[in-house]
């Protein structure tokens, strides 16, 4: 089952193919992507909107499956694997950061940041959600609810969520989409700050060319194909 | 799997509710009424039946009561006297006119005349207390504290009976094994039996009741009862009743149990109700989890642990609702013994039954929690997907969903477990429990086909805020059915009950009718029948054709014996008929307002032998007995066997106050048989009505002059006991409606909060966000009092039609007003739990997440 480069390459995907069907019409949104992401790599992944950038996300980090084709997540093969099987190794090795934040709603930030801990019934799950919280600057708003947070600041509890169980992947679709450039700046450094002294291996789906180029590698998806784009090649 | 175990599910399950708790509070209030219900009639019951079991003995008075309709034969005698017994009481039971002298008033009566020191198990419970007739070597009389009561009499005042008159020495309250109850129609009058004779009352066909009591020596008691029971069959044999003490509890127990399960039908169809509400308002509750799951299972928590979060919260709120139910059933429990007073034989203290109590804790929580999940289940279907993405569906159809299935199922089965164990019959179990899920559905429907018109109709010419509370009615997660079900159905339930109960009354009410006889004389004897008319018509009033009665029984139908007859299960002969004492009566025509349905009416016959008398029967014990014409009847006419046909089937108005009659022979065939007469009299006024009575029963103290105005007030009367006691059942119906609608407005304020925020914003007065809301409620509870009590007319309809056989009466007034009445409830509930929202600024909603 495990290959030999799985040491390597924390994911991999191989002729991945998506297709929607929606009445008679079936639209094919992923047409074989194939690509690896070695531990520690950080990548960014641009495309024009609906070219399926999403989609991709939601298959690497299982939280969907591929019509045809396989993912490899962390050495393990995820088609074969059910849905709670899958939450595990999510829980376990992967961490997220959305672009409307998601946090829990009845949870205070602490709490929110706890969960991942919590749910692989860890010891010091408080102590290191507020050392994170500290982190990201929130040190004296642990008890306050979402709503009682700023997009800024909620998106901020949740960076805190998505390395509170040092994960070995992070994915990120679009994590400022919904914040203005000001808030948009401190985010991006608290992302790449916790990501480089945690040496987390990173998958950022992004609009902003700028973002992307200061990755390790740069992906672009267009109509269902996903190429590599060389580094020097990016500057436009 | 990851590690957490089951303590962080209840962490977070805690953590998730805190901020929701007056919301949750809510939810658990919907199942407060249905379990109070339960847990007040169950305990009461438990409570009732452990007593009785305690004091069985005293619910006879004696260890065995011998009881016949004439006096005991020397041969009865001796078959009695082979029963060890320590003691033996005599008492002769019959209705009579009661004359009060210091009023000038009479009234039917049930005199005793007791003999012997019965009751000697419970108590004769008399005002002094103590106080006794049976040895009395004077006439005196004590009399049910009802009737002290309506002729303003005190103790020493006369009364007279038949000839004789007695001294009042007191009130009697309570007889062993009779409820006071049983007094309503004609109170009891106790007289010792040494003063019966003087009375001259024996002498006439007076219907005398004879009773014998026995009381068993407490060593000899098994013996005793095991020489009973080989005796009973050649004492029934001899047309006497033998009653033990297990017999008597058998039949006041099926009595009882008979309204106690009736009662906790109403209260489950609350506790359902409430199902029906808290599920309602939990799907809208999970609506709003639904991105916080999402994003559980993208941290990855299992679907199962996602829901047990939701599960343990919903059960917790069960819990607590049942709890609070219980603690209000306990309360409602403790005043039931002396709402129920009228119909109980014996005293009752309150006691606690931790184990009924229990049980019904248990199967309420066990049933709302069932309801409660049907709407957690799709949780567990939720895509992780969701978190990146807001359209993601939860897939699937519900019903094809194995655990959604097994849910249902258990849920069907509690239903009819219960219903079962609460109603005697297979048959009275699927006609209630068809019925309730039948009135549950068409109510559903009627919501569904409001939401369905609104839908589709375009209210373009009504004015802005209308046309938004029509909308809301129809939009997505609007509880319009859900609403209409719970109220419509306390509505249904309770208007029920006030219209069969109205038809019934309504039918004696027809006394009070011009002409109409409102006085009934019976019991006249044949020599005494020209005096009686005479002194009828002294008075002015028409004395009418009085009417013969020969009282007889079936001997054998189509050569059939009644025993055989009901044995037979393939006729379905109902058990009254064939036991019954017949009175029938002899002409040589049919009255005008008796309708032949099927022969030809015979006039005349004689009992010379040449074939059997052609006689008329009526359409009711037609259908009882499953007669058809040419069928051969044996009627044992006091003793003489005479062969009858049906040749002629009619059809009577039992509304009218006449003597109708159930079988009619021809003239010339009972004429030398024993007969009293009967006759029914309209008398023009009160005064009238009084001076005939007593002008009647002073000078015939054995006919009895009965009062139809007087029945009808006790007709109401005993209805009032029992209404009162049904309606307040069914109020815990209506209070779940109301709870159930609470709990939906405070639901969907937080949904109606964002889009209020939004009119807001956009300039919409609070005026006009209060306005939307009153169209909303006022029509979701105008549809559902219409549905209810449109229901209702259809229920009492059938139930005025087959149980009551009365004409259904239906006061259009009361009908509408109750339709109102459920509407402007509705309004109310819903305007009150609204202030909130109008009153929220628009800043507060909008940051406020769904
Ligand atoms: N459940 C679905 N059924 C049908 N089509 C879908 C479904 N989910 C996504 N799509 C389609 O797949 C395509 C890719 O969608 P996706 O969300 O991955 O795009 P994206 O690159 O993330 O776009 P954006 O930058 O706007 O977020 C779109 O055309 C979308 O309409
Ligand atoms: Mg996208």
């Amino acid at each position: 089952m495990t290959e030999s480069s799985s040491e390597l390459a924390v994911l991999r995907l191989s002729e991945v193919r998506k297709a929607y069907h929606s009445g008679r019409e079936d639209l094919e949104v992923l047409k074989g992507v194939s690509f690896d992401v070695k531990a520690g790599e950080t990548v960014s992944i641009i495309g024009p909107s609906g070219s399926g950038k999403t989609t991709l996300l939601g298959i690497c980090a299982g939280l969907d499956r591929p019509s045809t084709g396989s993912v490899s997540l962390c050495g393990q093969e995820l088609s074969g694997l059910g849905e709670d099987e899958r939450a595990a190794i999510r829980n376990e090795s992967v961490g997220f950061v959305f672009q409307n934040f998601q946090l829990i709603p009845t949870l205070t930030a602490l709490e929110n940041v706890m969960v991942p801990l919590e749910l692989r019934g860890e010891k010091g799950a408080r102590e290191r959600a507020k050392e994170l919280l500290g982190q990201v600057g929130l040190g004296d708003r642990i008890s306050h609810y979402p709503i009682q947070l700023s997009g800024g600041e909620q998106q901020r509890v949740a960076l805190a969520r998505a390395f509170v169980n040092k994960p070995r992947i992070l994915f990120a679709d679009e994590p400022t989409g919904n914040l203005d450039t000001d808030t948009s700046e401190p985010i991006v450094e608290l992302l790449f700050g916790l990501n480089k002294t945690a040496g987390t291996t990173l998958v950022l789906v992004t609009h902003d060319l700028d973002l992307a180029k200061t990755t390790d590698r740069l992906l672009r998806i267009d109509h269902g194909v996903l190429q590599e784009v060389e580094k020097a090649g990016a500057d436009e | 799997m990851n590690k957490a175990g089951f303590g962080w599910i209840l962490v977070m399950a805690w953590r998730d509710m805190r901020r929701a708790k007056s919301r949750l509070g809510l939810f658990a209030l919907a199942v407060v009424s249905g379990v109070a219900a339960l847990v007040a009639i169950n305990s009461f019951r438990a409570n009732l039946e452990s007593e009785m079991d305690r004091q069985s003995r005293s619910l006879l008075g004696a260890d065995v009561e011998y009881d016949a309709n004439v006096p005991f034969s020397p041969k009865v005698e001796a078959l009695i006297s082979l029963v060890p017994a320590e003691e033996i009481s005599r008492e002769v039971k019959f209705a009579t006119m009661a004359y009060f002298p210091t009023q000038d008033d009479t009234r039917i009566v049930r005199a005793h005349a007791m003999e012997g020191t019965f009751p000697w198990y419970g108590k004769l419970d008399t005002n002094p207390e103590g106080l006794h007739v049976a040895g009395s070597s004077e006439p005196v009389a004590l009399l049910e504290d009802s009737l002290m009561l309506q002729f303003d009499l005190k103790v020493g005042d006369p009364v007279k009976i038949g000839d004789l008159e007695f001294e009042i020495i007191g009130e009697v309250l309570r007889i062993p094994g009779e409820g006071s109850f049983t007094g309503s129609f004609a109170p009891r009058i106790l007289i010792p039996m040494a003063f019966l004779e003087q009375t001259g009352l024996t002498q006439f066909g007076s219907r005398l009741h004879y009773f014998a009591y026995q009381k068993f020596d407490d060593m000899m008691a098994e013996p005793s009862l095991k020489i009973l029971e080989g005796l009973r069959e050649e004492l029934e044999e001899l047309e006497i009743d033998v009653d033990t003490v297990a017999d008597q509890r058998r039949r006041i127990g099926r009595t009882l149990e008979g309204m106690n399960s009736f009662l906790s039908m109403v209260g489950f169809v609350a506790l359902l109700l409430g199902g029906v509400a808290i599920a309602g308002a939990v799907q809208v509750y999970l609506k709003g989890k639904t991105d916080a799951v999402a994003t559980l299972r993208c941290v990855g928590a299992s679907s199962r642990q996602a829901m047990l979060i939701y599960c343990i919260q919903i059960s917790l709120v069960g819990l607590v609702g049942c709890l609070a139910g219980a603690l209000l059933g306990l309360a409602i429990q403790s005043f039931l013994p002396e709402l129920m007073k009228p119909f109980l034989p014996l005293e009752l203290q309150v006691e606690i039954s931790w184990s009924s109590i229990f049980s019904s804790l248990l199967f309420g929580w066990l049933f709302t929690s069932l309801f409660a999940f049907l709407p957690l289940l799709p949780l567990r279907k939720i895509s992780p997907l969701r978190a990146i993405r807001a359209s993601v569906e939860s897939g699937g159809k519900a019903w094809k969903d194995g655990a959604f299935l097994l849910v249902s199922l258990g849920l069907l089965s509690l239903t009819a477990v219960f219903t079962i164990t609460q109603t005697q019959t297979l048959g009275q179990a699927l006609g209630f429990f068809g019925g309730i899920l039948a009135a549950i559905l068409l109510l559903a429907g009627i919501g569904w086909l409001l939401r369905f018109v609104l839908k589709r109709m375009s209210f373009a010419g009504l004015p802005y805020v209308w046309r938004q509370g029509l909308a809301n009615l129809h939009r997505p997660n609007n509880r319009t059915t859900m609403l209409v079900v719970t109220l419509g159905m306390g509505a249904f339930l309770i208007y029920t009950i006030y219209i069969s109960e109205q038809s019934m009354l309504r039918q004696g009410e027809l006394a009070d009718d011009d002409g109409q006889p409102n006085v009934i004389l019976f019991d006249i004897q044949p020599d005494q029948l020209e005096g009686v008319q005479a002194t009828i018509g002294e008075l002015g009033v028409d004395p009418g054709r009085a009417e013969p009665i020969v009282t007889m029984r079936l001997q054998s139908l189509n050569g059939m014996s009644p025993e055989e007859l009901k044995n037979d299960e393939r006729l379905e002969i109902e058990n009254w008929a064939a036991d019954r004492e017949y009175r029938s009566t002899y002409r040589d025509f049919i009255r005008e307002d008796e309708e032949l349905t099927a022969g030809s009416f015979t006039a005349e016959a004689t009992l010379d032998g040449s074939g059997p008398i052609p006689v008329s029967v009526e359409q009711r014990i037609v259908e009882a007995l499953k007669l058809k014409l040419g069928d051969r009847i044996v009627w044992d006419v006091q003793g003489l066997p005479i062969e009858t046909e049906v040749t002629s089937i009619r059809k009577v108005d039992w509304r009218e106050m006449k003597p109708n009659f159930f079988v009619v022979f021809p003239s010339g065939v009972l004429e030398a048989a024993p007969a009293f007469f009967v006759t029914a009299v309209h008398a023009q006024d009160r005064e009238i009505l009084v001076r005939l009575q007593s002008n009647v029963v002073k000078q015939y103290p054995n006919v009895s002059a009965v009062n139809l105005t007087m029945i009808l007030e006790s007709l109401r009367e005993i209805f009032d006991k029992i209404s009162f006691v049904i309606r307040f059942m069914a109020s815990f119906t209506i209070v779940t409606g109301l709870i159930a609608l609470m709990a939906s407005v405070i639901t969907s304020r937080y949904q109606r909060a964002r889009e209020s925020a939004l009119l807001r914003t956009i300039g919409a007065s609070a005026k006009q966000i209060r306005g939307i809301m009153g169209v909303e409620y006022a029509l979701v509870g105008a549809i559902a009092g219409l549905a209810g009590v449109g229901l209702s007319l259809a229920s009492g309809w059938a139930v005025t039609k087959y149980a009551l056989k009365v004409e259904l009466y239906i006061p259009w007034d009361v009908t509408v007003a109750t339709v109102l009445i459920v509407a402007g409830m509705t309004l109310l509930t819903g305007m009150l739990n609204s202030l909130g929202i109008a009153k929220q600024s628009p800043m507060e909603s909008i940051r406020s997440e769904g």
